[in-house]
């Protein structure tokens, strides 16, 4: 009896894990019992009241988010730069592109677990999930859309999206039931059940490598990470959800956008040439400031300061930081190693730390013990979804 | 006429490829259109049959066309049930790049068909004239007399036209064969500017390749005409 | 009225037409196409709308280039497709009685009629379903006539809009027909992969008489839409160019050899000569010429074989054409704003000949059946073109006589409120005498 039990609970486990794509009810299902029971290392989810998940929700959020017609011409759906094989990120640029090409500022943040964020955007400019997606709907370098009813109009046009409002919420498409429909889908995308979280809650002495605990010493003591990227008693997000400033906001305002230096470009693998500044500038739009959490509060205080990412299935998000100009984590180590952008405004907890090259690796090694075992599920449930053309 | 009465007995003799072993359609040594050999023009060994697929391109038309005992016949009914490669053509051509060439061609898919009973009992090759004016079933007579004594083959090519431009137009339309007549009617290569193109029909009725010019290979068309003939056996992936 | 004769190109033959050879062509067209062995009439040219420029639109634009015309060397007709594209290649049907125009941004595709009148293309149908249609792939560039069908090279994929992407057939008539994509490490299709195989797109051009097919690599649409001064200090970004040229049964569509050609293959050009079994194309990024070659042993190989100008600026050659002779190569460059002629008599052993700046920025270059005039204009990408005063955006017309390039025209498409002018295509009305 018992035998049977346990066989029963691992061919569950197995089917959650690897729902069999072409299954819409299955990988919902999934989804719905992630919500319910997040894995391992994660905290429950908090879950609006007046939005409680359902499959008929996250299967229309997940159709919404593949869907591109949902930008003005037609190009872009929110999973181009968040693209599940990419750790639901893009790996492929510092900084997104948007409808006709227009650059964005700040790198894409991944979106698993961003059940857990209280405050969206680098800058914390929204504070919920169901409002968040109307700031890209509408910005005239993402989705460039001319209103929020023109959006909503054509959704409501269109022959594949027929009953789906009304089955999820017994009416009719609305801006408020596009953004629940949305966060319900992305509220399933939790990935921990990490080897790190085998280890530190599951008891599996084993799941980390004697490099990758050498690296959790130095993450909770000398490299002083966990002060800003929290780890819980019963569960870790890996971010306090404040907002600091590491200097890159300074740098990247006050020292790349007055430098005469020349560029150093990678014309092919392995080889890179000095162009000319002047000729990067004759076909490049001038750099844009980026303010940071200043851009929301105005206050003096916050400028450059930017939220702290969460570190869960950080080697699978490249590249790394608000505007996406570190391209490792080995990059990243060193960068806070050298005590990041020394300057006035700098976070006072960040300071230089004199890791030796063994400590960097032994960090780097650390990092990458946070990557979910489950990821595969979360992209066979994302890949679920057709590309709405 | 043995024009027709040919192709018909050729047609009806033979009943379709799979009384023959598979090896005859892709076994190199048992392909007589291998004989034609490379040359300047084709230079290059073509796939293996089945290789490869034919993706289905559009239905092939149909339409009312005229034999050379001026007998009337819906295209449709010629094509049933076999492969067809139909040619587009006038015999007032003499451009050695324009209709000679897919006249030749068919000739040489004759060729192929008499040695091959593979491909001879499933084929139909159709030369189809759009030159109302001077064609008339007698002239197409005479030309497929001339042709078969050049080609010293025996008559399985169907020599077609049209009663006349109301029938015509809307074929040359519907297959996309543009005509035009030349600023200079006496031309010496012919009063009419054409892309030369010949088409690659299923027993389906889907044209399944089209050809012009640097691609009229006899032997990468009999290849074709393989590849359809596995994919009918279910020894191809099809299109 | 000059006289305007065509004939099937890719041959050799000296027809006794006017007692013109039929050596050369308009030297970017697919070997299956009518050609223009005489003088040009019109030229198309597929045109970016710019924001706040006239109507914003992209449009195709027809300049008369009949000489004696009152309305030489001006344009004639300008038809808007309503917004913005990323208007860039496009080509004609093999019968060319139609003009194949796309869009790298939204993968719409806009079919012309240039039969009916050849002075005022038509508008008859616009493809928009080319990503669904084609399973997926983003960014419908050139427009290369097969007999009967279109063979169109992707840029991207509606995935990741990262540079994987697939060649699709179209017939004449606009329906998709297939997809082949590109050989991955992951998926080579039975190629041999002499390096990597990075599955991006660009050219696709065929030799028939060899049965190949050679295609080459650009990068996705993340980067030819992004701003190229930002993309060129984005270091990711600069890892996501092509550094492949495919060598393709051609019949078969089944990738064959994946050559190592880093630093972005652009255009192909297939030599003329019967027995010339090779194809040239420029490296954007790093400035090389590279020869695809038959060798002795009947294997292909692929080799650079000269620098264009000075590789550390990158000087970015974009366009090429090779005359018909298979003597001279034109290749322009964005950066400079140069033209380069290189005589390629030797193709192992190219050697430039001539050199002249044309302006500011430079991008596509066209010439005539004769070698006699070419056609320069300026966009490369809407994002990528020079910013305030270097953004020049014009046509101009040279003739060349052997040695020098003798300036015939311009139109300036800012001062004219057009845009930014991109690929040309010739056309005659002599072709459609009926």
């Amino acid at each position: 009896m018992r035998l049977r039990i346990a066989i029963a609970a691992v061919l569950l486990g197995l089917a959650a894990a690897m729902p069999a794509r072409g299954d819409p009810a299955a990988v919902d299902a999934a989804a719905l019992a992630r919500i319910a029971r997040p894995p391992l290392g994660l905290p429950p989810v908090p879950l609006p009241a007046d939005n409680p998940p359902s499959a008929a929700k996250i299967d229309l959020g997940r159709k919404l988010f593949f869907d591109r017609r949902l930008s003005h011409n037609g190009t872009m759906s929110c999973a181009m730069c968040h693209v599940p094989e990419q750790g639901f990120t893009n790996n492929e640029l510092a900084t997104p592109i948007g409808v006709e090409g227009r650059g964005l500022r700040r790198n894409a943040p991944t979106i698993l677990n961003i059940a857990y964020q209280k405050r969206l955007f680098h800058d914390g400019r929204e504070t919920a999930l169901e409002t968040q997606v109307i700031s890209p709907l509408l910005a005239s370098d993402e989705m460039a859309n001319p209103s929020i009813g023109y959006v909503i109009a054509k959704i409501a046009a269109l022959p594949d999206y027929a009953g789906l409002f009304e089955r999820a919420f017994g009416a009719g498409p609305t801006i408020g039931r596009l953004g629940q429909a949305i966060a319900s889908w992305e509220r399933g995308l939790l990935a921990a059940d990490a080897p790190f979280d085998r280890w530190y809650y599951g008891g599996e002495a084993g799941a980390l490598s004697e490099r990758q605990r050498q690296g959790y010493d130095l993450f909770i003591g000398k490299a002083g990470c966990a002060r800003c990227h929290l780890i819980g008693e019963r569960a870790a997000l890996f971010t306090d959800g404040a907002f600091h400033n590491t200097g890159l906001g300074y740098h990247a305002d006050e020292v790349v956008a007055r430098t005469t230096a020349p560029v150093p470009v990678e014309i092919a693998p392995g080889r890179t040439v000095m162009l000319d500044r002047a000729a990067v500038e004759s076909v490049g739009l001038p750099p844009r400031t980026d303010l940071g959490r200043h851009e929301v509060t105005l206050d003096p205080a916050d400028l450059w300061r930017f939220k702290t990412p969460s570190l869960r299935n950080v080697a699978l998000t490249a590249p790394y930081m608000h505007d996406g100009s570190l391209r490792s984590l080995d990059a990243v180590v060193r960068f806070y190693d050298r005590g990041a952008v020394p300057h006035e405004a700098l976070d006072p907890m960040i300071r230089p730390l004199g890791l030796g090259e063994d400590e960097v690796a032994a960090l780097v090694a650390f990092l990458e013990s946070l990557t979910s075992a489950d990821i595969a599920a979360l992209i066979a449930d994302a890949r679920s979804a057709p590309v709405g053309n | 006429m043995a024009t027709l009465a040919g192709a018909l007995i050729m047609a009806g003799a033979v009943p379709a490829a799979q009384a023959h072993d598979p090896e005859a359609l892709t076994a190199g040594h048992e392909r007589p259109e291998l004989s034609f050999g490379r040359s300047e023009q084709y230079d290059y060994d073509p796939p293996l049959p089945g290789s490869y697929r034919l993706p289905a391109i559009k239905p092939a038309p149909d339409g009312r066309v005229l034999d050379s005992k001026e007998r009337l016949h819906q295209l449709h009914a010629l094509m049933d049930g076999r492969i067809t490669v139909l040619a587009f053509i006038y015999t007032r051509c003499s451009d050695p790049r324009g209709c000679p060439l897919a006249i030749s061609l068919l000739y040489d898919l004759l060729f192929v068909a008499r040695r091959d009973p593979a491909i001879g009992g499933s084929l139909r090759l159709m030369a189809l004239s759009f030159d109302v004016e001077n064609d008339t079933p007698e002239v197409l007579a005479d030309y497929a007399g001339a042709a078969q004594k050049d080609h010293g083959a025996a008559g399985e090519l169907l020599f077609l036209t049209t009663r006349g431009e109301a029938e015509l137009d809307p074929i040359l339309e519907a297959y996309g064969q543009p005509i035009g007549r030349k600023l200079d009617a006496a031309d010496p290569f012919g009063p009419y500017t054409h892309q030369l193109r010949v088409f690659l029909i299923d027993p389906e009725r889907r044209i399944r390749n089209i050809y012009s010019l640097g691609f009229l290979d006899p032997r990468l068309v009999a290849t074709d005409i393989r590849t359809l003939l596995l994919e009918r056996r279910g020894q191809s992936p099809g299109g | 009225m000059t006289r305007t004769l065509w004939t099937l190109c890719g041959l050799t033959l000296v027809l006794a037409l006017g007692g013109s050879p039929a050596l050369a062509d308009e030297t970017c067209q697919s070997p299956y196409m009518a050609k223009i062995t005489g003088q040009e009439e019109y030229v198309y040219v597929w045109t970016l709308g710019v924001q706040g420029l006239g109507d914003g639109s992209d449009k195709l634009v027809t300049v008369d280039v009949r000489p004696g015309s009152s309305s030489y060397g001006k344009v004639v007709a300008s038809t808007s497709v309503g917004g913005r594209h990323e208007a860039h290649h496009g080509g004609l049907t093999d019968d060319r009685r139609q003009l194949w125009v796309s869009g790298l941004d939204t993968s719409k595709i806009f079919i012309f009629d240039v039969a009916a009148d050849p002075g005022k293309p038509k508008l008859v149908k616009t493809i928009d379903d080319f990503e669904k249609a084609s399973g997926g792939v983003v960014g419908p560039h050139g427009a290369y006539a097969l007999p009967g069908r279109m063979l169109i090279s992707g840029l991207s994929n509606n995935k990741d809009h990262g540079g994987r992407t697939a060649l699709v057939e179209y017939s004449n008539e606009g329906k998709h027909i297939a997809t082949h994509w590109m050989p991955t490490a992951e998926d080579s299709n039975g190629a041999k992969i002499e390096s990597v195989a990075d599955g991006y797109g660009y050219d696709a051009r065929v030799l028939p008489r060899k049965n190949v097919m050679l295609s080459t690599s650009f990068t996705g649409w993340s980067n030819y839409m992004m701003d190229f001064g930002k993309m060129l200090q984005d270091a990711d970004a600069m890892k996501r160019f092509g550094q492949t040229a495919v060598l393709w049964d051609f019949h078969a569509r089944t990738p064959k050899k994946v050559f190592h050609v880093p630093g972005a293959p652009l255009e192909v050009r297939w030599a003329w000569g019967p027995r010339n079994n090779y194809a040239f194309t420029t490296t954007a990024l790093t400035s090389q010429l590279w020869l695809i070659y038959e060798d002795e042993a009947g294997e292909w190989q692929a080799k650079a074989v000269a620098d264009i100008g000075d590789p550390s600026k990158i000087p970015l050659p974009v366009d090429i054409s090779l005359s018909a002779d298979d003597s001279l190569l034109w290749i322009d460059s964005f950066m400079d704003g140069t033209v380069r002629a290189f005589d390629v008599s030797d193709p192992h052993q190219p050697k430039q000949v001539y050199e002249k700046v044309i302006g500011k920025q430079l991008n596509m270059v066209s010439q005539s059946w004769d070698g006699e005039r070419l056609y320069f204009t300026t966009s490369l990408l809407a994002n990528w073109d020079k910013k305030g005063a270097d953004n020049e955006q014009f046509l101009k017309a040279y003739d060349w006589d052997g040695t020098e390039l003798k300036h015939r025209f311009s139109i300036d498409f800012n001062d004219a409120g057009l845009g930014r002018p991109h690929i040309m295509r010739f056309g005659a009305k002599s072709l459609y005498s009926n």
